[in-house]
């Protein structure tokens, strides 16, 4: 039996890479030259004992930590053409099962991989990038030694659980309910999601600019929505969909932007408003420490409605 | 002619008023009836130790009043405006509102519930906070919530000699709860029909008194 993703799912998915990827698109931070260590743990070895796939980990002493959940490396290279909204740039080409499509490319500026001189570059065909857990998986070939590459500053988590795993700034994204009535005579249904965007920060600044940044992000604006037909865009591992199966040739694996058939137009955001969460919450002994641990004092809350249209 | 007309309509005005004041007194008790039952269904706490179990009558019936207090109704020149209690409009402020408070805007991480006595035995000064949670208490027995740090820990251990002592925020790690929501949804369905029936009885009262 094969499943289909559900529309709430394809939703929440996009307004998850709508907010994370063009919304907090500003939210970017470099990282230099990080050291690369190899892990024997991790690699993996063939019948004959030789390692097939040889795993590096990059050592970081950055704050908050860029792996952390809900953060990850870059994996997209910033938008260049189309419009504000556009959530990626496109090119056409084929999927792994030689189906033309048009889609996103992996990254290729955010990114970069030196070898032990800190001053030669390993071309990307020769590794495959894990982007949530900051790794750089070799088949041997090479013998990366330092990294440098970008990463999400802002936490987006879709669940409340997630958010004590990360150092704030965390932005949770919770639809939390759903209306739905009719538009027109005949088939087609109009989906109203009540959507709250909670918004963890860790000083007064930060949240205030996260709050209009989304704020902005989000009013009298639209999204794609997308399909999904192979996945989300990382594998489980957290590599680029596809890209394991084939390093040497990464437009073969296109993130396959596909909008849904079944909806009418885009996701819209309607009556988006926000206010500040101010709870009367004992703070820890030290100034220094609550700034660095306390979640809840620094909270914002976004409220909107995402409103689409379906088909039938 | 047109006294004639201007006084009818002043007439029917006051009668449509009082009806709909009638009306709209039953809808409050209705609206506060439907955010308790959600209070009452979303809100447990099997802790018996926990100081902060919203269901504790000086909570419960602290959020009761508040419902009560709440301004439903505000007058305006061409008639009235209905608000319901939402989290933005709500009166947190003050007594033991703090904990409510708290629990609808939902915590994110563990914390415990630490009283200004147990704060001092811990630290050995007094407590710092923005804010207290219960201020109809005297200092020492207010309660507050810390985030259960490894500093806190620490000091339950060797306060209280065993970590656990502290009594762990039932609420701790928890989405906000949306019980004034059931306000809103109880107002957008039944609003409309109670304007219908206000009219319509005051439209029979005007014939019948005119």
């Amino acid at each position: 039996m094969t499943s289909e993703m559900t529309n709430l799912r394809k939703e929440d998915l996009s307004v998850y890479y709508y907010i994370k990827n063009v919304v907090l698109g500003n939210f970017i931070e470099i990282d230099e030259m990080v050291p690369l260590e190899f892990s024997a743990e991790l690699s993996s070895c063939n019948i004959s004992g030789e390692y097939e796939s040889e795993v590096y980990i990059a050592l970081t002493d950055m704050l908050p930590n860029p792996t952390e959940r809900g953060r990850g490396w870059v994996y997209l290279d910033p938008v260049v053409s189309g419009t504000g909204c556009e959530l990626f740039d496109t090119e056409v080409g084929q999927r792994a099962d030689g189906v033309t499509v048009t889609g996103t490319p992996e990254q290729s500026t955010m990114v970069t991989v030196y070898e032990a001189d800190g001053v030669t570059v390993i071309p990307p065909t020769e590794y495959v990038i894990d982007y949530l857990d900051g790794r750089i998986v070799t088949s041997g070939t090479v013998q990366p030694a330092y990294v440098t590459y970008n990463w999400h500053y802002v936490s987006v988590v879709d669940e409340w659980a997630a958010i004590e795993a990360a150092d704030p700034p965390v932005v949770v994204i919770d639809i939390h309910g759903t209306d739905i009535g009719g538009y027109q005579i005949g088939p087609g249904k109009k989906v109203t999601r009540k959507v709250d965007i909670h918004i963890f920060a860790s000083n007064t600044a930060e949240r205030n600019d996260l709050v209009e940044t989304i704020q902005n992000g989000l009013y009298l604006k639209s999204s794609v929505l997308f399909d999904f037909p192979l996945g989300t865009i990382l594998d489980y591992d957290g590599t680029w969909y596809g890209s394991k199966d084939n390093p040497g040739n990464k437009l073969t694996y296109l993130f396959d932007r596909r909008g849904v058939s079944n909806y009418v137009g885009y996701m819209n955001f309607d009556n988006v408003t926000s206010r500040h969460v101010n709870l009367p919450l004992l703070m820890t002994r030290s100034r220094d420490e609550v700034m660095l641990s306390d979640l809840n004092a620094y909270r914002s809350k976004i409220s909107f409605d995402l409103v689409t249209y379906t088909k039938w | 002619m047109d006294k004639v007309i201007e006084k009818t309509s002043k007439t029917y005005d006051k009668i449509l008023k009082e009806e709909l004041n009638k009306n709209l007194k039953n809808f409050i008790d209705e609206i506060i009836d439907v955010i308790m039952v959600e209070y009452d269904s979303q809100l447990v706490v099997n802790d018996r130790k926990s100081k902060t179990n919203p269901l504790l009558p000086k909570y419960r019936d602290e959020f009761m009043d508040r419902l009560i207090d709440f301004n439903y109704v505000k007058e305006t020149i061409n008639g009235f405006v209905f608000t319901a209690p939402d989290m933005d409009n709500f009166d947190f402020s003050g007594n033991c509102m703090g904990i409510i408070q708290n629990i609808l805007e939902g915590t994110s991480g563990i914390y415990v519930e630490v009283t200004g006595e147990e704060y001092e035995q811990m630290f050995g000064k007094k407590r710092i906070t923005r804010e207290e949670l219960d201020t109809d208490l005297p200092p020492k027995d207010r309660v507050y919530l810390m985030r259960y740090t490894s500093n806190v820990r620490n000091a339950e251990r060797n306060v209280f000699g065993k970590v656990g002592y502290l009594t762990r925020y039932p609420f701790s790690n928890t989405p906000p709860i949306r019980v004034l929501e059931a306000a809103d949804e109880y107002v957008n369905n039944n609003l409309e029909s109670l304007i219908d029936i206000s009219v319509s009885r005051a439209t029979r009262r005007f014939k019948r008194e005119s």
